[in-house]
């Protein structure tokens, strides 16, 4: 694995000004232009449109994008590929947040407040000006309309709400008290569409402060409330962008035709003829008509229509390891490419004793960090790799990834050897000497120390448990292993049921934003659900975390507030070492690149990009401007 | 049929002329008891005949799978994964050229595409792994009894033996098949056992006593029978706590599928009742002044056994056929629980389909065992009524 | 026979509550609750989950309520107003997503109702009149083997198959271009080419049990004096039996067919997934699976009238076949 991604991706040349630039359109729009249908290109992009550089080469109109979702819960592939058009958005790199539907903004040396300028002349998907109304009407309307939502965390002042200030029709300021170091990363995640998908002049006919026909409204939606009438409308203000309302303006490259609710079997996206980004020659984008999304029930039909070439673009579903050969026996007949993720995560499964267990005698033994160490030392991970990762990955406790900035060898690799020895002597260390018949250690209640993992079914790493049973027993820990329905499990990890616990590695890149498995960050770190209740809820609830995970939570609190990236590294960075020091979490493997297919035909595809939902891949790479040309043969990305 | 040389068919002669009101001097049909003609008849039906004799096997096997099993079900080898069966040779030639019945195989070296991640296996002719009958493993117990050798089985326990392949963990697919026989086969037995009672009692409640409690109870069943099969199933298999032993919820899980199958055999008992109470012998036995118990287990009951005996085996497959489907709806039994749909929802993928079809040997079990227990039972019913 | 009817319908009454707070009660028994489902899946898929938004969903559903209140503003709007409500899942009436898809159902039942009795008369006619020879013990077996192998595996295999020796496309009623286009010949023609799977998997799961009803009703018949009498007029064996046994062997038949009609729309689930047909059971399991309670409750209700309405009819066909039934002699 290479320290860096080998992105060949020039960078967007973001906000810059085109000047005496001459725009064109796809022939469709042309026609309808002639004939008056549509006003000229250069009245429907912003005065200074977003140029966007391809990859290989500019091209060509034309064609259809086809994909699949897989059920009805499949919503952020469609925000994975049309959907993300925030505010600001990473680069393709994801090395720094570039502007984007903001033309620029501004921060004052505190840090506190926001100066965003949106583009002269935007427009949504049916002509309707785009500007700071919108913006005022999706803060004060929804985002904070209790009946509606509420704002996300980061984006609040502490408890309180920030302050919008509205300057004129493009510049509007966030004010907080606070310093807000991390708020530009945030509005550039996946799910930070909040302030571009809230169309004031379509949504104020839907909303009791603005429609004086509201009753009526109600009534003729046959819903019971206009709480009901306005996410039917909006796409569903909570939990995210739903895409069950097509008829609703978006800022989209394509938009939407058909609705993703179930009743039709093809979701269907066109060419927006007011997208506000254009190529380097001034083409409009996207290149592409159209993108089809055929609906499919089980993964395993998604797979055959893989390998049957009916996608031209798509990784989710067909991306696991158990599905790898199946795709690349069938290239050539499907007549794809392929095309890597470099999986964001920092772990294919990271093992995690509940150090706040409600059992006493659990809680002592877990807490210590020889305890822990001795548990990892006896994970052959070698051998989990090659049996249940199909020998793809190498082994990694739950740390960085070496990409990333904050990568410490000694934190990625500390306890990973397999040492059965070495975990006996610690445990024999730590005076569990005595054993019972079948050989198990007694703990320090004089009962057989006895873990019960339970893993959620249907992931990946569920093979890992059988394997962890054996290693485990060779030192004298009884593992017992149970496979629990998914939505069950996370009930049991909020309500600090779990014994022991086991889930992906997340945050092995952009750490800040997702640092679950450094410190008890919120309900995801199993670790330890009452200190993170602690942290979360401000210390009314959970119990007050060890010393060393407070310091943490102040460390991060300055993150978080910390203007100035310098500083903010080396402040994450501290969190990190003491991470490294208290080793919460047992990590086993990094996880390897997983691969999905690119059709032939489809040009300006990087061979490889990073994959994670904070950085909600492939749209930061431009899907605007793959187009299709002659057929070509690429090599594998290997990593 | 009339050509046949049997007993039987003369009886069946005997019983047709008998119903067609003939005087006939009395032959041995006309003094065998009841469960005498049934066998006499259950014998005709060739099919039922060895589908029952194959029923009784795979129960054998099933009390007997860690003997019959030749590698522990969870025991995993990465060198295996996705291995193929194993080709097995007979000869008559002992490695030292002595006579007698020797089997043997080779093991499997594999190379895996490092981007494909394909896995090839060629067998190596240098890696004998003799094979043998009572070949000595590590010890386990078998009913409680202390074991060290398995029916068959590589010679030296350390080689490995896939006679039907390895899934993708390396495990043997043969002893998962064989140790997931006795969970599906029992799922069903037992299943029925607790549907019987059930069955019987209100049942026979219902059909004995008519009117109203009749009524009620009718309606009881078609209230449970409008209950959709899959979200009861999903209602009550999620409710299992999962801190019970997979035992627990393997019992469970059988409570369940009983919950679901007590209704038809109910219907069937009371329909019997019906028919009987107006029979002349049970009018014979009131007249003489039986109690009703006597009336009911004495006279009654037995009247029906082969009826019931005969539903009960058709109920055993739809039983083993929803423990599948509730696995591959994910709320059935679970790994580490080794059964034939834990088995199947495992293989239930493309990747399976087209690489390593050998994953679905429990479905060729599960299809051959549930036709066998529908062949002997069809051969029972019709069994069941002798003078038929 | 009046007396019988209304007897009848007036225990239809008390069966359909009871059904309506069991289907409610059901789907409230897995632990946790539509949040919790809906957490767990945008955990899977990698989005962020924020607590405090989730928590105005559940006031907005009215999660925190007891359970008693949920029910009551359930079935109060069903039977005063017909609503069967919102479902979470896709923030729509559960009456339109049903009906949406009852469609494409109904055409798939019925075909498969078809298969199944062109495939189950022949068979058990004929094992009924030649018992016990080989050509009976073949054709019961190949009856059979669509009863004795799971749903799910023979979906799987077959759509496998379709899709690598015919080359189409896999899942689903249709091939890709024909998915939002209008009902035209040509999109029928296409349907009909890729029908055959669900109706051949969901078909032969059926046959064994009709092949079998068929059978035992023909040998009940047969023996009877009836058919020696035909057969003493000189009527030819084959037309023996046609004419008069097969008649009265079809009258279980008719009955059952109101046993159907749930079957029509909960049939067939697990194949349907497998396969991605966009048919109503795919959404049931669905909607329990997220917890969606009034798509899974309505749903279940839906299924639940059905069958007592078919249980009634076909009590009610019995009855007027059978006069002894409507007499109360059998019930």
């Amino acid at each position: 694995m290479t320290r860096c991604f080998t992105l060949s991706i020039a960078l967007a040349l973001a906000g810059a000004a085109a000047t005496a630039q001459t725009y064109s359109q796809a022939p469709a729009f042309e026609a309808a232009a002639e004939a008056g249908d549509l006003p000229p290109v250069v009245e429907r992009l912003p005065e200074t449109p977003m140029i966007v550089e391809p990859l290989e080469s500019i091209g060509t109109y034309g064609g259809t994008w086809n994909a699949a979702l897989t059920g009805s819960g499949d919503r952020v592939w469609l925000t994975r590929t049309v959907g993300y058009e925030n505010l600001v958005r990473w680069n393709p790199e994801w090395t720094e947040v570039i502007p984007n539907v903001a033309r620029s903004w501004d921060v004052n040396a505190d840090g506190t407040e926001f100066t965003f300028t949106l583009r002269a002349g935007h427009k949504w998907s049916d002509g309707d000006p785009f500007d700071t109304e919108d913006i005022d009407f999706a803060w004060n309307d929804v985002l904070t309309n209790p009946d509606l939502t509420t704002p996300p965390s980061w984006l609040m002042d502490g408890e309180q709400l920030p302050e919008l200030e509205i300057l004129d029709e493009t510049t509007f300021r966030f004010i907080f008290r606070e310093p807000k170091g991390l708020l530009l990363d945030h509005l550039a995640h996946g799910n930070a569409d909040y302030f571009t998908r809230y169309p004031a002049h379509y949504l104020k006919q839907f909303h009791p402060d603005y429609a004086e026909d509201i009753d009526a409204r109600i009534a003729e939606a046959g819903v019971d409330t206009w709480v009901d009438l306005f996410n039917q409308k909006a796409s569903d203000v909570t939990p995210s962008y739903s895409y069950r309302n097509p008829e609703m303006p978006t800022l989209f490259a394509w938009t939407q035709v058909t609705a993703y609710n179930g009743s039709s079997p093809v979701v269907r996206f066109e060419r927006n003829p007011f997208y506000f980004k254009v190529d380097p020659e001034g083409q409009q984008l996207p290149y592409i008509d159209d993108v089809r999304f055929q609906v499919t029930q089980d993964r395993e039909v998604t797979l055959l229509k893989a390998i049957g070439g009916e996608l031209d673009f798509q990784w989710r579903r067909i991306n696991s390891v158990a599905q790898r050969p199946v795709l690349f026996q069938n290239q050539e007949k499907g007549g794809y490419n392929f095309h890597a993720r470099v999986n964001a995560n920092m772990n294919e499964a990271i093992f995690y004793l509940n150090l706040t267990s409600k059992d006493e005698t659990k809680r002592q033994l877990y807490n210590q960090k020889d305890f822990r160490a001795a548990l990892s030392h006896a994970f052959d991970r070698q051998e989990i790799i090659d049996t249940a990762f199909a020998g793809l990955g190498e082994p990694y406790q739950a740390a960085p990834r070496p990409e990333s900035i904050y990568y410490d060898e000694e934190f990625a690799t500390q306890f990973t050897e397999h040492d059965p020895d070495r975990a006996n002597t610690l445990l024999d260390g730590l005076g569990y000497t005595k054993r019972d018949a079948r050989g198990i250690r007694l703990g320090p209640d004089g009962q057989p120390i006895r873990i019960l993992l339970e893993m959620a079914s249907g992931k990946n790493f569920i093979d890992v448990g059988p394997l962890m049973e054996r290693n485990l027993e060779e030192v004298g820990i009884d593992l017992e292993v149970r496979e629990i329905e998914r939505s069950l499990y996370e009930t049991k990890q909020i309500g600090n049921e779990l014994d022991a616990g086991i889930w992906e590695g997340d945050g092995g890149l952009g750490v800040e934003l997702d640092p679950r498995w450094y410190f008890p960050y919120n309900w995801e770190s199993g670790f330890a659900p009452l200190w993170s209740d602690w942290y979360t809820s401000g210390g009314t609830e959970g119990e007050e975390p060890s010393e060393a995970a407070r310091r943490q939570m102040e460390l991060f609190d300055q993150v978080t507030a910390e203007p100035d990236l310098e500083t903010r590294q080396k402040l994450m960075g501290e969190l990190m070492d003491i991470a490294r020091d208290e080793f919460w979490a047992i990590g086993l493997v990094l996880p390897a690149p997983q691969y999905g297919v690119t059709n032939k035909r489809l040009y300006n595809v990087p061979i490889s990009f990073p994959g994670s939902f904070p950085y909600p891949d492939p749209a930061p790479v431009n899907p605007q401007t793959f187009f299709y040309g002659e057929p070509r043969d690429i090599e594998p990305y290997r990593g | 049929m009339s050509r046949a040389r049997t007993d039987p068919a003369t009886a069946e002669q005997a019983a047709a002329s008998a119903a067609l009101g003939a005087p006939v001097a009395p032959t041995r049909v006309h003094v065998a008891g009841q469960w005498r003609l049934m066998w006499w008849k259950f014998r005709k039906h060739r099919l039922a005949l060895w589908s029952g004799v194959l029923v009784l096997l795979i129960y054998v096997v099933a009390l007997f799978a860690p003997f019959v099993a030749p590698k522990d079900p969870n025991d995993y080898a990465s060198a295996y994964l996705y291995a193929p069966p194993m080709p097995v040779e007979v000869s008559l030639r002992g490695p030292q050229g002595e006579f007698g019945l020797f089997f043997k195989s080779y093991e499997l070296t594999a190379t895996t595409d490092p981007l494909t991640l394909e896995k090839t296996y060629v067998i190596n002719r240098d890696a004998l792994v003799p094979l043998g009958f009572f070949a000595p493993t590590e010890p386990y117990s078998m009913l409680g009894l202390p074991m060290n050798r398995v029916l068959f089985g590589p010679v030296n326990y350390e080689q490995p033996f896939y006679l039907l392949g390895a899934d993708r963990l390396g495990r043997d697919v043969y002893s998962r098949v064989i140790h997931g026989t006795r969970v599906s086969m029992t799922v069903g037995l037992v299943g029925v056992l607790i549907s019987l009672v059930l069955g019987i009692v209100l049942g026979g409640i219902s059909g004995y006593f008519g009117g109203f409690v009749d009524d009620a109870v009718q309606r009881t069943i078609e209230f449970l029978k409008s209950i959709p099969t899959i979200p009861l199933w999903m209602g009550l298999a999620a409710a299992i706590p999962t801190v019970w032993s997979p035992i627990a919820v393997y019992f469970m899980v059988t409570v369940i599928l009983s919950l679901v199958g007590w209704t038809g055999l109910a219907r069937e008992v009371r329909g019997r009742f019906m028919a009987l109470k107006s029979e002349d012998f049970v009018t014979a036995a009131r007249l003489d002044g039986c109690s009703e118990m006597r009336i009911v287990l004495r006279h009654m009951v037995p009247s029906f056994a082969s009826h019931i005996i005969a539903t009960l085996t058709l109920a055993i497959p739809t039983m083993i056929l929803a423990e599948t489907a509730l696995s591959f709806l994910g709320i059935g039994l679970r790994p580490p629980v080794v059964s034939w749909g834990v088995l199947l929802q495992e293989a239930q993928n493309i990747r399976t389909i087209a690489t390593a079809p050998w994953l679905f040997a429990p479905g060729v079990a599960v299809v051959v065992s549930v036709l066998a227990l529908n062949f002997l039972g069809d051969g029972l019913r019709d069994a069941a009524d002798p003078y038929a | 026979m009046l007396r019988y009817i209304i007897r009848r319908v007036l225990w239809a009454i008390p069966i359909l509550i009871g059904v309506s707070i069991v289907s409610f009660f059901i789907i409230q028994l897995p632990p946790g609750n539509y949040l919790t489902a809906l957490m767990a899946s945008m955990r899977a898929t990698g989005e962020s989950v924020d607590m405090s938004q989730l928590q105005t969903l559940s006031e907005r559903y009215g999660l925190d309520e007891p359970m008693i209140v949920q029910y009551w503003k359930w079935i109060s709007g069903i039977v005063l107003r017909g609503d069967f409500g919102q479902s979470f899942l896709y923030t729509r009436p559960v009456s339109d997503l049903l009906w949406e898809r009852l469609g494409l159902t109904f055409i798939l039942a019925f075909t498969s109702m078809i298969f199944v009795w062109l495939i189950a008369f022949p068979i058990g006619v004929y094992s009924a009149v030649r018992k016990y020879s080989i050509g009976d013990y073949v054709m019961t077996f190949v009856g059979f083997i669509g009863l004795a192998t799971p749903n799910f595996l023979i979906a799987l295999i077959l759509m496998y198959v379709s899709f690598t020796v015919f080359g189409q496309s896999a899942g689903g009623l249709f091939s890709p271009q024909y998915l939002d286009a209008p009902w035209s010949w040509a999109k029928f023609a296409d349907m009909m080419s890729k029908i055959w799977i669900p109706v051949v998997v969901i078909g032969t799961a059926g046959t064994a049990a009709l092949i079998r009803i068929m059978r035992a009703n023909m040998l009940d018949e047969l023996p009877k004096t009836y058919v020696d009498a035909a057969r003493a007029r000189g009527l030819s064996g084959a037309h023996a039996v046609t004419k008069y046994p097969l008649r009265v062997a079809l009258n279980p038949f008719v009955s059952r067919i109101g046993w159907e009609l749930p079957e029509l729309i909960s049939g067939a689930t697990i194949t349907a997934i497998v396969l991605s047909l966009p048919t109503t059971g795919p959404l049931l399991l669905e909607a329990l699976l997220a917890q969606d309670m009034y798509l899974a409750g309505s749903f279940i209700m839906m299924l639940s009238v059905l069958t007592v309405i078919g249980t009634l009819i076909s009590d009610l066909l019995l009855a007027w076949l059978d006069p002894r039934i409507r007499q109360g002699v059998v019930g």
